[in-house]
């Protein structure tokens, strides 16, 4: 079907084999050259901000006319700013069913050996309107799940005629935390018993991963770089992010709007080589994904009434991820 | 109570000075603040502050004072005077210190020979929102102080009422010219390759922003050049980046249609792994409006944008508009109890798409940016009478401010009446 265009070419890359030396690499910031300091010439106006591909870290360069009380010096100032997502964490979802009804979402998350930083805090990516969410973890620090700010936020009763909170992507993160000399993940090691309850159904979200220097800026710095420096501090930048398992869809949620969420997150997975657009189970799931879409933009005649969709797919996952999902859509659709 | 005295920086040695503070960057309303205060050796420490405001500002501010000892305070609003009672520096939560834009709920203080690590817990209102520095600053008994350091940023997700839903990726409004990213290579050992062949091409999304066709290959998408100019006549583009610098920028021309889509760049020679940038085409400051006591929801399914859990998205202002204007009209028709709300907008605008199979072609087309309503004007629940339909068209000039309002489809079964704010 012409609808899957998007995927044969994603299935085409993934069939090429990784025969030379070089990969290619997009960055929204220009490149720190490697010969020195870059010719502010030869960028955009006001580019104060590169990226140094050799460290992954992010520098800052202008030229000290910008601070104040310096207009006539012809020097440059350099500020390297450290990004904290040295800690190279995976995470793995188990789900479960509570006796009184609600989603136990399980996470274990791994610290690489070869990661420089301990995990001192990760962050998971929930919807703002659920008010069923409670976090779990016998030490770490639990932040956002119960925030009176939040329940603020989601209430539908106030003069307000607009709801935030089904809003595409409203921004509620909850937070799991701790310090280096606590309990942090140190590399090599493994987290358990990180605990998210709630009555939403699963769906693929984000999970942000905190561990690395925490600096204090050494210098004051001018305005218009600290604008720019402000506009990269942002969590996808400065952490490390990856896409897991969590609480996603209220009890109402349409099965169209979950099933193309998912299916935009399988696609995104697809996309950055997450999951291998071969694999039989990821197929499976995005025809059948894309079959409740299709069946659920219909029309339907008066009177009569969409079939409920029940998820049964043949194939098997092919790896623990895959295993995840499979068990994370099972339980958004039954 | 501790001694409190107007902070003013001088001269900036290298010590004292703030070691390290954390969060750098925050974006939950509830912050673990943690900062690590170095004195000068031999020194005494006399005091340390966080300031989070939008500026070196102690007004409007979240302002925390640490003048040493077991307690903590807060500046009042005006940040000219602290705050009644203080935070004793347990850990334990007792009677929360807060102004009108953050509350104190606990603390602890861990001292060594020269540092002095202060950990607080914070909660931001909702209404402290926007993009916020953290600056911190500390004395000692030598006299000198750090001055003002900017440590780090907040960033607070506005409440319901004006501000902008999110998206983790970049977003860029529909029809106009981008600037995307910056295209190089690498080696395996993560050196730099210049003049590196680079294959890159724009992909939407199927399915987001309730795009629910089934004409994938035919989708608008982006268009890429290597020129901020252009031409921009294709969505895949090669390239070869720069022998010198070894990167090449890429800029690209969105498309009104209002979705997902990603950039994907591939080195030619070994393509995978891709590299890839998500991003979004459309309008971010829409939300969704629903049922309420004034109005019901229709119109989203019969479709091809799906229920209607998609085809209710407005701007926060247009929102209220139609609130005020519906208020209005009800009060003078209080018979009627509620009017019906058909088509405003997608989630992220865009092309509307309203019959599955009209693909791109845009009969909605004053429905793509957030300010637009359709009322029920023919034949079921809660539509409003034939004799009214022109009294609410004017409510919506005179109470909702709008820029255009007409009754349309006069005499067919889809008569409504569409008001623009």
């Amino acid at each position: 079907m012409n609808h899957y265009r998007n995927f044969l070419l994603a299935s085409l890359l993934s069939t090429m084999v990784l025969n030379g030396q070089s990969r290619a690499s997009l960055s929204i910031y220009p490149l720190w050259p490697p010969s020195g300091e870059p010719n502010l010439e030869r960028f955009p106006p006001n580019t104060y901000l590169f990226l140094d591909p050799k460290t992954e870290n992010y520098i800052a360069y202008y030229p000290e006319s910008l601070s104040q009380g310096t207009a006539s010096s012809k020097g440059f100032r350099r500020l390297t700013i450290e990004l904290e997502n040295k800690a190279k964490v995976t995470a793995f979802t188990a789900l479960a069913k509570s006796p009184t009804g609600e989603l136990v979402y399980n996470y274990t998350l791994s610290n690489s050996p070869d990661s420089s930083h301990p995990l001192v805090r990760w962050v998971l990516k929930a919807e703002t309107s659920d008010d069923s969410l409670t976090m779990e973890h016998p030490s770490w620090r639990k932040f956002g799940a119960s925030s009176p700010t939040t329940t603020t936020r989601t209430s539908s009763s106030d003069s307000s005629p607009v709801d935030y909170s089904r809003s595409i992507n409203p921004t509620r993160l909850i937070m799991w935390s701790t310090t280096e000399s606590e309990s942090p993940v140190r590399p090599g090691a493994s987290g358990l018993s990180f605990q998210a309850k709630s009555r939403f159904r699963p769906g693929l979200t984000t999970a942000y991963f905190v561990g690395g220097p925490s600096r204090a800026l050494a210098f004051a710095v001018p305005e218009p770089v600290m604008r720019q420096i402000q506009q990269l501090l942002n969590r996808d930048t400065m952490w490390r992010s990856a896409t897991v398992i969590g609480p996603r869809f209220s009890p109402d949620k349409s099965a169209l709007w979950r099933a193309s969420d998912w299916h935009l997150g399988l696609q995104r997975l697809v996309f950055d080589g997450t999951l291998d657009s071969k694999s039989e189970f990821v197929v499976e799931s995005q025809k059948a994904l894309d079959a409740i879409v299709r069946a659920e933009t219909e029309s339907v005649a008066i009177g009569e009434t969409r079939a409920k969709y029940v998820w049964a797919i043949s194939a098997r996952p092919a790896n623990t991820f895959e295993a995840q999902l499979s068990e994370a859509l099972k339980l958004c659709f039954e | 109570m501790g001694v409190w005295r107007v902070w003013n920086p001088s001269n900036v040695p290298a010590l004292p000075i703030v070691r390290a503070f954390s969060p750098r960057i925050g974006v939950s309303p509830d912050q673990t603040l943690v900062a690590r205060f170095e004195k000068s050796p031999g020194a005494t420490y006399t005091g340390g502050w966080i300031l989070v405001n939008s500026a070196v500002n102690g007004a409007n501010a979240c302002y925390l004072a640490y003048p040493g000892g077991t307690e903590l305070y807060l500046l009042n609003d005006t940040g000219s005077a602290l705050q009644p009672g203080s935070i004793t520096l347990t850990g334990s939560i007792t009677s929360p210190l807060g102004n009108s834009q953050c509350t104190v709920i606990s603390g602890t203080v861990a001292t060594s020979s020269n540092e002095i690590v202060l950990t607080v817990n914070v909660s931001f209102a909702s209404t402290f929102n926007g993009n916020k520095f953290v600056y911190s600053g500390m004395t000692d008994s030598t006299g000198n102080n750090t001055g003002w350091q900017p440590v780090g940023v907040m960033y607070f997700p506005s409440s319901a009422f004006g501000a902008a839903a999110t998206t983790s990726d970049p977003f860029f409004a529909p029809s106009t010219t981008s600037f995307l990213a910056y295209a190089f290579c690498r080696n395996f050992a993560g050196n730099l390759l210049p003049a590196c062949p680079v294959d890159v091409f724009t992909l939407p999304y199927t399915n987001s922003n309730a795009h629910f066709h089934t004409d994938g290959p035919t989708r608008p998408r982006s268009r890429l050049s290597t020129q901020s100019g252009g031409p921009f006549n294709s969505s895949v583009i090669s390239l070869t980046t720069d022998a010198l610098s070894g990167q090449t920028p890429i800029y690209a021309q969105t498309t009104d249609t209002g979705q997902q889509e990603i950039v994907l760049a591939c080195a030619t020679a070994s393509p995978l792994p891709c590299a890839s940038l998500n991003y979004w085409v459309g309008y971010q400051d829409l939300y969704y409006v629903a049922a309420r006591s004034q109005w019901i929801l229709i119109g989203g399914n019969r479709t091809g944008h799906g229920n209607d859990d998609f085809n209710h998205y407005m701007t926060s202002n247009a929102a209220y508009a139609l609130l005020a204007t519906t208020d209005q009209y009800l009060a003078a028709h209080p018979e009627q109890g509620t009017i019906a709300v058909n088509d405003m907008s997608l989630p992220f605008g865009g092309r509307f798409d309203i019959e599955a199979g009209n693909r791109w072609r845009n009969p909605h087309i004053r429905h793509m940016t957030g300010r637009s309503v359709d009322i029920r004007g023919s034949l079921g629940a809660s539509m409003i009478p034939f004799q009214y339909q022109q009294e609410f068209k004017a409510l919506c000039f005179t109470v909702g401010g709008a820029t255009y309002a007409e009754v349309e489809l006069i005499g067919s079964s889809a008569q409504h009446i569409h008001c623009d704010f």
